[in-house]
């Protein structure tokens, strides 16, 4: 897989036809990377010498998200504030917070998707700024008409904090981990057959994978008309393990097993 | 028989395969013919699911509501909900709003509905777009603000003068918080022990959604089914009170004859069995409370816009009609302008912004909110209706008032960024204070 990365971005460089100038490399690959654009000397690393081995996504020098901390503070506030009779609850989430942080830590090194470390902490679940859910937004978009898909989210965010009582953004991030698929089946001409060859995805493209399978499964939903409900329905169904999109990601990655053999070949 | 019916053209013409045409041929009484040996093959089959056979109809089919198969949980009897995110709701600790704790020193604190008012309120709807706070955030809610304790102390100086010295309506721009001060103002007097009359949509008397029958030789309708829900509404709201009070005179409400020393409850309950004395009931009703002294009533009615424009109900012209020729609208309307009065009591109105069309240009020139050039003809019939009316302007939430609702949010996990002060004033500038703006910054972030 890492040396299916490290082909990619040469290979990719060169079936383009232009070389990319080494600002455009540095500061895209910072953004799928989620860090400022000063943290140079990690990404020109990566660009520049593709034979050392990649460090895994979100390398561990990145400093950890504040979004767990801020609940953690919002929890124990709250415990405070609410008194006896939700004091055992709010334990409960005391306790569930710290698991999530420890499993936080655990993901992080394995995926990005929760490592966003936001400009200001009001900024963390900004339909404007934070780039996992402003890749929603942009998703849902269609003709141009971003308001109309921001208010779309925001909605099915309120519906899924009114089913759950919790942070729906977790909720999206855990929903979009679970339905990502973690590499695709790229066609390519070997003589006169045609191989599917797994190749491996940035994150960003992982990300919208799963986005478009939730999106389409959450059409197929009946009863509900709006789209709020039906995306938060398909949230849900994500997490809760039984969705259309979970199907698509399993069937992809049994093809991608099957055709393992062809990983290995040049082209 | 059979294969007269599958040569026969209207059949050939089908897109049905041969089985299918040979199954729809046969005539029913045959089709539905059970032979011994059918009954016994049934019961070796009874474990296989048999296929329907549905014959393509090119009639409408009903789309089943309730199709459930795919929640969100899961298909079949077995749910597993992530119990990681599927927590229980708890309601937030907040203490109830009384006369005592409507007060300068708690402005700015979130207090809820006592358990008293609770059920009297649960009669009527909440107003839709409050409503849809008070479903999100149990129990229901609202914050004491500056406008609230100065209108609380207006409204107890009405309790011991006649209606028609205090008929005021609450202005403002949209989502500013009339409504919400109107149902503070609702809870205060129910707490406090009034009459109280509340009609949080006035717009569903107007636009056509109840039956309408005319009065004979005369132009006047009646709302029998309106009349008899609100009658229904009333004595569940004031139950305990309207025991106390009798009527001074007989009266013929429909059919019935009421005796003078009935009760008032037993009077509305007239009203609520037999919908076509409801109007006449309404009206002695309205006589007797009126009269008495002892305990003031409130009439608070949402939406009063929809009083000072034409219905959406149609005379037998074709022509629309105005409120004043509705029976039911005509009493409200003769409390709102004066013309009629409470011994003791007060008019409670508040304007809504909700749908642009329920707007009154008549209503907001009265009252002194909107300017028009005065060689613009406003509705002469309207106008006389509009005479003597206060305007009270309900303001965009003060800092202190929003900090209160904003911590309110906080502990209601509307919200679940840290309750830091930049994010606060964030929320706070971008929806300039209004609070329905400001419930969707921090609820939606947008």
């Amino acid at each position: 897989m890492l040396r299916s990365l490290t082909r990619l971005s040469g290979f990719s460089a060169s079936r383009i036809g232009f070389q990319q100038p080494a600002v455009a490399r540095i500061s895209i690959a910072s953004f799928h990377m989620g860090t400022r654009p000063n943290a140079v000397s990690v990404s020109t690393s990566t660009a520049t010498s593709p034979s050392t081995p990649l460090p895994p996504p979100m390398a561990a020098s990145i400093p950890k998200s504040d979004i767990s901390t801020t609940t953690a503070n919002a929890t124990t506030a709250q415990g405070t504030d609410a008194g006896p009779v939700t004091g055992a609850s709010s334990e409960q989430l005391g306790g569930e917070e710290e698991d999530k942080n420890t499993q936080d830590d655990a993901e992080s090194a394995a995926s990005g998707f929760a490592e966003f470390t936001p400009v200001s902490p009001e900024q963390a679940r900004s339909l404007t700024q934070n780039p996992i859910l402003s890749q929603l937004v942009n998703t849902i978009m269609k003709d141009g008409k971003k308001a109309r898909a921001q208010r779309f989210v925001a909605d099915a965010l309120l519906e899924i904090r009114s089913r759950t009582q919790s942070d729906p953004y977790h909720v999206i991030l855990d929903a979009l981990e679970l339905a990502s698929p973690i590499l695709k089946l790229t066609a390519i001409k070997k003589g006169s057959k045609v191989l599917q060859v797994p190749t491996p995805m940035t994150e960003r493209q992982r990300r919208r994978k799963a986005i478009v399978w939730i999106l389409e499964a959450s059409d197929k939903r009946k009863g509900e008309k709006q789209l709020k409900d039906r995306l938060a329905s398909e949230f849900l169904a994500v997490v809760n393990g039984n969705s259309g999109a979970l199907v698509k990601k399993n069937q992809l990655h049994k093809m991608a097993l099957a055709n393992r053999a062809n990983a290995s070949l040049k082209y | 028989m059979a294969h007269r019916f599958l040569a026969s053209t209207p059949l050939l013409r089908t897109s049905l395969s041969l089985t299918a045409r040979a199954r729809a041929a046969v005539p029913a009484q045959y089709a539905n013919y059970v032979t011994a040996s059918a009954v016994v093959m049934a019961g070796g089959k009874a474990k296989k699911a048999a296929p329907k056979v549905k014959a393509q109809s090119n009639s409408f089919r009903k789309k089943k509501a309730a199709d459930d198969d795919k929640g969100e949980s899961g298909s079949g009897g077995a749910t597993r909900l992530n119990e990681k995110y599927y927590k229980p709701s708890i309601p937030v600790k907040v203490e109830e709003f009384l006369p005592s704790t409507a007060t300068k020193e708690h402005v700015g604190q979130v207090l809820g509905f006592p358990s008293t008012v609770v059920p009297a309120l649960a009669q009527t709807a909440y107003p839709t777009l409050l409503n849809e706070q008070f479903e999100l955030i149990k129990p229901a809610a609202l914050v004491v603000r500056d406008s609230t304790v100065s209108f609380l102390e207006k409204v107890d100086e009405a309790m011991k003068t006649p209606s028609a010295q205090s008929r005021i309506v609450l202005t403002g721009e949209a989502g500013s918080g009339k409504s919400a001060l109107l149902l503070q103002t609702v809870s205060h007097c129910l707490s406090a022990g009034w009459i109280v009359i509340y009609v949080p949509k006035a717009t569903s008397w107007m636009n056509s959604s109840f039956a309408y029958n005319k009065v004979a030789n005369t132009t006047s309708f009646v709302q029998p089914l309106l009349a008899s829900n609100l009658v229904g509404q009333i004595q569940n709201v004031n139950k305990s009170i309207l025991d106390k009070i009798t009527t001074s005179e007989t009266a013929t409400v429909g059919r019935h004859e009421v005796e003078k020393g009935t009760k008032l409850s037993a009077l509305l309950e007239v009203g609520v069995k037999d919908q076509f004395a409801a109007q006449d009931v309404m009206e002695v009703f309205m006589k007797e409370i009126g009269a008495q002294k002892d305990i003031p009533t409130l009439v608070a009615v949402d939406e009063v816009n929809s009083f000072f424009r034409p219905t959406q109900y149609l005379s037998q012209d074709g022509k629309e009609l105005d409120p004043e020729h509705l029976k039911l609208s005509k009493l409200f309307l003769n409390y709102i302008s004066g013309k009629s009065t409470f011994k003791h009591g007060a008019i409670v109105a508040a304007t809504s912004d909700t749908l642009l069309a329920n707007k009154s240009e008549v209503l907001d020139v009265a009252l002194g909110v909107k300017e028009v050039s005065p060689y613009k003809r406003l509705s002469q019939t309207i106008l006389p209706w509009t005479q003597g009316l206060t305007s009270v302007e309900v303001p965009n939430y003060t800092r202190e008032e929003a900090k209160g609702v904003f911590d309110y949010y906080k502990k209601a996990n509307i919200f679940f960024d840290a309750a830091s002060e930049p994010l606060f004033l964030n929320k706070f500038i971008t929806s300039n204070g209004n609070p329905r703006k400001f419930f969707t910054a921090c609820a939606k972030g947008i």
